[in-house]
């Protein structure tokens, strides 16, 4: 089924359409029996896999967020450990003091992501480039930094999710899972939704040719901070559930570089610019951390390699390679524009 | 206020140390458009590097200077001409991305290799001990010789990129790539003997960051941060900027040691935050492109 | 044997197909001029000449050898020189800095720092001046000299007479007589179809990536010109 929609962006003429197609629109039920499959995890896997699964969910959360910033927008961070740390702290403080359910605060590690982003935002976008890129990082150190030193946030230790107590192990397992498949689920809808609607559009435009986008009238600025405030959220509620699953969080693991390092190798072993590759390189990375975790570091090492690799020979990273050859994907993101009869 | 005026200078020459780390940061930008992300980690490989030579030769630090120089040269020229070269011409994620794992891979095989312990480069008790005593307040004499090698270093890059006939290619070179080769030059062949600058830069930067540090395989990053505030703070595409730049940020983290120890490289952090908000460019940059 | 030859030279950018089989030569010494309204490919087939863009082997062929694939910066060597569109000065460089740049190539010739200020006295004047700081037909000089230091057999000139003053524009035609004088072939692309004319002894005319005219610059019919040139035939 195709589906009809008028995209409008920035051509007042109402005399062209834009059909889109998509493998959802297409396989509807498939989509939904994907669905509930995985809604059903818990009640027939184990602990260990849904605790992985969960570790799955958010590294995947992080790098379709690192996705559609560097390759729909343009935007190079290297510092989105700074809202997972943010949204794990955020989430963690204010669960362990809130009277409701302890699971119902992980919004609060969205916005509160979001806000900062929101506040730095206007600083680092004075700067272009490779030093936006280590800008971010640095902006991420200084919290890394300043959290390792505020005592009422645990300093180095840490904080743990006290109030977790109060459900059994089941429920507690469960419950994580299905907010990290929420997160996950909200990631995917992002990317898909943002790139199918004009927005989407428009960033791309500015991907391709920010000059020539902002002659045409493309808000390029605006754009910009509006898509590295909404990854900040989404990457917030990541790490606001990254860390649920680990029951605790600390500033060097949340705000550690290694976030973004497997976000970004993720993305561009798997694919870039595609919403199936990062899940691809996601997957990859946790085979190989699981087969080769007895040999220490060597897995960080090929994973280094290999992205250096892919960089330099295949551009398009694995996935990118195989749509190009064969033409198939889960999610069409490609729009066709033809005059109205 | 001795010990003010001693917290003021030892921030002035911390800052020196900065640039000098910063100096290599700046000429690739300035040169070739590039940002090395394992800039810091190839410091600490060759501060390996020297902890391996003085340890075999049983000579210090200082003077393992004449063999890292040239050994880090040709690391620099090998990598720019075989593996960097391949990802110019593609936008600006290629190099950051190749740079990027390049830092992993160098952190990781060297924590192998080394393991993670703390190593610290050895040179003369006298140099690393000895103070100087004028006026009342004490001067190191470690932190005393890099500042002065590094203002050196600084003036003869000046006076080779003034003076000397590659030192017009270089700067020709950073102003249009394309128009070089016009001219009759390998543009190639420039990019990598620039990298064999940068990287001879970082090995000389990395003995007297390693003397007076101890470093651990993961200490890169860090220093990249740094170096690469030094450089921001002091104007992109100023030689002269870096040094300030440098100084600024030395000063900042003396700062915040002076406050509370380890409150350093924070301050440093939001010193280079509030830099930016006031001086969007740096102190002598011109706008980037 | 032509000092340049080109052999059914074609170039691409990507799709887009901008020459088709161009055969065109010039001989040694001699002033020829390429005309041609905007996109009519005449830049490309200056950047294919001078190797800013690869063509095969003997799709160009300077004094009977083939150096279509050689890049840019050895057909430097070989003696060909391009003066670019727009100039492209090095903006940090003073102008004795860039004609320094100039000599690169080490190519032994009459062409030296001296024997360019003997020639272009006004560049004697303005040497220490910041290379860009000039006025556009000063600028232009620089370019020009620039090349020539490079002792070139033949100089490729991009429409150096673009966005000048008449008075500046007839500058620098004088100093191409000059270099014309001295026994260096010019290949010049030029709008102005009168200047053109006057300065060269043959000319081809392109007209969408093919040439569709040439001749004789002195006897040139200039209503037929101005038809190949547009495309029109009223």
């Amino acid at each position: 089924m195709m589906e009809q929609g008028n995209a409008g962006v920035g051509i007042g003429d109402k005399s062209l359409s834009v059909t889109r197609s998509s493998f959802g629109s297409r396989y509807l039920t498939v989509v939904l029996a994907v669905l509930v499959f995985a809604i059903s995890v818990p009640w027939w896997a184990d602990s260990a896999t849904t605790h992985l699964l969960v570790e799955i969910f958010s590294l995947v959360a992080v790098a379709q967020m690192w996705n559609m910033l560097s390759s729909f927008g343009g935007v190079v961070s290297i510092g989105q450990q700074a809202f997972v740390g943010i949204g794990a702290y955020a989430f963690f403080y204010v669960a362990n003091q809130g009277a409701w359910n302890p699971f119902l605060y992980l919004p609060v590690a969205g916005i509160c992501a979001g806000a900062i982003a929101v506040v730095f935002a206007p600083l680092l976008f004075r700067l272009k480039g490779a030093h936006f890129s280590i800008a971010t990082w640095a902006f991420a150190e200084m919290f890394r930094i300043g959290i390792n030193s505020s005592d009422s946030l645990g300093a180095g230790a840490g904080l743990s999710f006290d109030r977790i107590t109060e459900l059994d192990r089941w429920a507690r397992g469960a419950a994580t899972y299905w907010l990290g498949l929420a997160v996950v689920c909200a990631s995917l809808l992002t990317l898909v939704a943002l790139l199918r609607s004009s927005y989407g559009v428009a960033l791309r435009a500015i991907k391709t040719n920010e000059g020539a986008a902002e002659s045409l009238g493309v808000p390029v600025a605006i754009l910009k901070r509006a898509i590295f405030v909404l990854s900040a959220i989404v990457t917030g509620l990541a790490g606001g559930v990254a860390y649920l699953n680990a029951l605790q969080v600390s500033p060097n693991a949340a705000f550690s570089v290694s976030w973004v390092a497997f976000a970004i190798f993720a993305v561009v072993i798997g694919g870039a610019g595609t919403v199936e590759g990062p899940i691809v390189g996601v997957l990859i990375f946790f085979a190989l951390r699981e087969t080769l975790s007895n040999y220490g570091a060597w897995y960080l090492i090929l994973l280094g390699v290999a992205a250096i690799c892919v960089t330099l020979f295949v551009p398009a990273g694995l996935f990118g390679w195989f749509k190009a050859k064969t033409g198939k994907g889960l999610f069409d993101l490609s729009f066709k524009v033809t005059h109205r009869q | 206020m001795s010990a003010i005026l001693e917290s003021l200078l030892n921030g002035i020459f911390l800052g020196a140390l900065y640039a000098m780390i910063g100096l290599g940061l700046s000429i690739g930008f300035g040169v070739m458009n590039i940002v090395n992300l394992a800039h810091g980690d190839f410091m600490i490989l060759a501060a390996m590097m020297s902890y391996g030579i003085s340890a075999w030769l049983k000579i210090d630090a200082i003077t393992t200077v004449i063999f890292v120089l040239p050994l880090m040269a040709v690391l620099g020229y090998l990598l720019q001409r075989f593996v960097m070269s391949r990802t110019l011409g593609s936008g600006p994620l290629p190099p950051l991305l190749v740079t990027f794992g390049m830092s992993i891979v160098l952190q990781n095989t060297m924590q192998e290799l080394f393991t993670a312990d703390t190593r610290v480069l050895p040179s003369s008790d006298a140099l690393s001990g000895g103070s100087l005593g004028v006026g009342g307040v004490s001067i190191g004499l470690l932190p005393l010789l890099t500042t002065v090698v590094t203002l050196a270093v600084f003036a003869s890059l000046e006076l080779m990129l003034r003076r000397t006939s590659a030192g017009r290619i270089l700067r020709a070179t950073s102003d249009d790539r394309s128009t070089v080769r016009l001219m009759g030059l390998n543009d190639g062949r420039v990019f990598a003997y620039a990298s064999a600058l940068v990287f001879a830069l970082v090995g000389l930067a990395a003995v007297f960051y390693g003397i007076r540090s101890p470093f651990t395989p993961a200490s890169g990053p860090e220093r990249l941060l740094f170096a690469f505030e030094a450089v921001v703070m002091g104007g992109l595409g100023s030689m002269w900027g870096t040094l300030l730049g440098g100084i600024m940020l030395g000063l900042a983290q003396m700062l915040g040691e002076y406050i509370h120890t380890g409150y350093g490289p924070f301050t440093g952090h939001v010193a280079f935050f509030v830099a930016l908000l006031v001086l969007p460019n740096g102190l002598f940059g011109r706008s980037i492109k | 044997m032509s000092l340049l030859e080109t052999n059914n030279l074609s170039a691409n950018y990507g799709l887009f197909q901008a020459l088709f089989s161009i055969n065109l030569r010039v001989e040694d010494g001699e002033a020829v001029a390429l005309i041609g309204s905007n996109g009519a490919g005449k830049t490309t087939l200056l950047k294919s000449i001078a190797g800013d863009l690869l063509s095969y082997g003997n799709a160009v062929s300077l004094e009977g050898t083939a150096v279509g694939k050689l890049p840019a910066y050895v057909r430097v060597s070989k003696g060909i020189s391009l003066v670019p569109e727009g100039r492209r000065l090095f903006s940090s460089l003073t102008v004795e800095e860039n004609l320094l740049l100039g000599q690169s190539s080490k190519r032994p010739g009459p062409w030296t720092l001296a024997r360019v200020y003997d020639v272009f006295p006004v560049l004697y004047q303005v040497r220490r001046n910041m290379a860009t700081a000039l006025s556009g037909g000063q600028q232009q000089l620089v370019a020009i000299a620039r090349a020539l230091m490079g002792n070139p057999r033949l100089l490729l000139c991009d429409e150096i007479s673009l966005g000048l003053s008449p008075v500046a524009s007839n500058q620098v035609h004088d100093a191409l007589k000059v270099v014309l004088d001295e026994g260096v072939a010019v290949l010049l692309v030029e709008q102005n179809i009168q200047k053109a004319l006057k300065t060269s002894t043959r000319f081809y005319c392109m007209r969408k990536g093919e040439i569709v005219l040439n001749g004789n610059s002195a006897t040139a019919d200039l209503d037929e010109i101005t038809r190949e040139y547009f495309g029109v035939y009223a």
